[in-house]
């Protein structure tokens, strides 16, 4: 499942059995740096905050769903998840690390996320929509994502009726 | 000393998030994400013709025209381009489902269990084949349903 922008999504993800989530990163900071007057590092960036908690819950309560962090602006933010089950990144990252030589210790740890003081999350569709809707940035940035995909896709369909003739 | 993405390499697995069939190659990546953004910039290009003109193709001269065919082709697409990844690429490949299932609760599952279909009759049984789709509510309990068949919905 894509587009994951708070722990309730991943949690309702996880309880159905998905195989992969892909919460995103870039894309949180974006809107809290659009929507607060805080300056934001790699250590305080409340995309990579979001993917630490939700591998840290899942690890915690043993649930086998893949967490593979997406959507990066730096490679400061790839850094800080290392260790993730999966990461997915642009070329442009990629080019960037791999012109990097600086040490990428992990920084998720399973073993870790176990001594973790957590409790579930209800996925109940009354506490889901309850918690998505008291998080204006996981609202929005949802709803912005599906209509950018949807749009982007109306014009995949566009070039292949033009194609048609 | 290693490079920074081959240290990363020892901890997680780095997926190239690229429909750009060349780049990909380059950072040798286990597996590999699409999303209709990455779709669409593709398409954009000369080079990426062909992949159009295989969908419509695949899609034949079936007596469905108009929405009907282009959506058939735009499947056919999705999949093409998930198979060349899948030429490049060891391990698994997503491609997402149209983003305007996603207030649906059963057609991204049936869209997924069609590609998915397509997709195995293309190629070895070792490559995985994955269907992304946007979370909202109420998705889960099909899903469940889902994951029982042992299907493989992302």
């Amino acid at each position: 499942m894509t587009l994951l922008f708070s722990l309730v999504q991943a949690a309702a993800c996880a309880e159905a059995g998905a195989q992969l989530i892909s919460p995103f990163v870039g894309r949180i900071l974006d809107w809290y740096k659009a929507n607060t007057d805080e300056d934001y590092t790699a250590e305080n960036d409340p995309g990579v905050a979001s993917v630490k908690e939700i591998y840290t819950y899942f690890k915690h309560f043993g649930y086998k769903t893949e967490v593979m962090g997406a959507s990066f602006r730096n490679t400061g933010q790839i850094l800080e998840l290392a260790g993730c089950d999966l990461l997915t990144i642009s070329p442009s990252l990629l080019e960037e690390l791999q012109g990097m030589e600086v040490e990428a210790p992990r920084k998720l740890d399973p073993d870790a996320a176990q001594t973790a003081r957590l409790e579930k999350t209800e996925v109940s569709e009354e506490a889901f929509r309850w918690q998505m809707n008291e998080d204006a940035m996981a609202t929005e940035k949802l709803a912005q994502g599906i209509r950018v995909f949807a749009d982007d896709m109306r014009k995949v369909r566009k070039i292949v009726e033009k194609r048609l003739g | 000393m290693q490079d920074t993405l081959k240290t990363l390499k020892q901890s997680t697995t780095i997926v190239a998030d690229s429909s750009d069939f060349e780049t990909l190659a380059a950072y040798t990546p286990q597996d590999a994400t699409t999303n209709p953004s990455l779709i669409l910039k593709a398409l954009q290009k000369e080079e990426y013709q062909p992949v159009l003109e295989a969908a419509i193709a695949s899609a034949g001269d079936s007596e469905t025209a108009g929405e009907k065919k282009t959506d058939k082709i735009i499947d056919h697409l999705l999949v093409g381009f998930g198979l060349k990844i899948l030429e490049i690429v060891p391990g698994r490949v997503s491609t997402e489902v149209d983003a305007r299932l996603s207030l649906t609760r059963r057609q991204p599952l049936k869209k997924h269990d069609s590609s998915s279909r397509s997709t195995r009759r293309q190629v070895s049984p070792g490559n995985a084949f994955s269907l992304k789709s946007p979370l909202l509510g109420r998705a889960s309990e099909r899903l469940r349903s889902s994951r029982k068949r042992g299907s493989a919905a992302t």
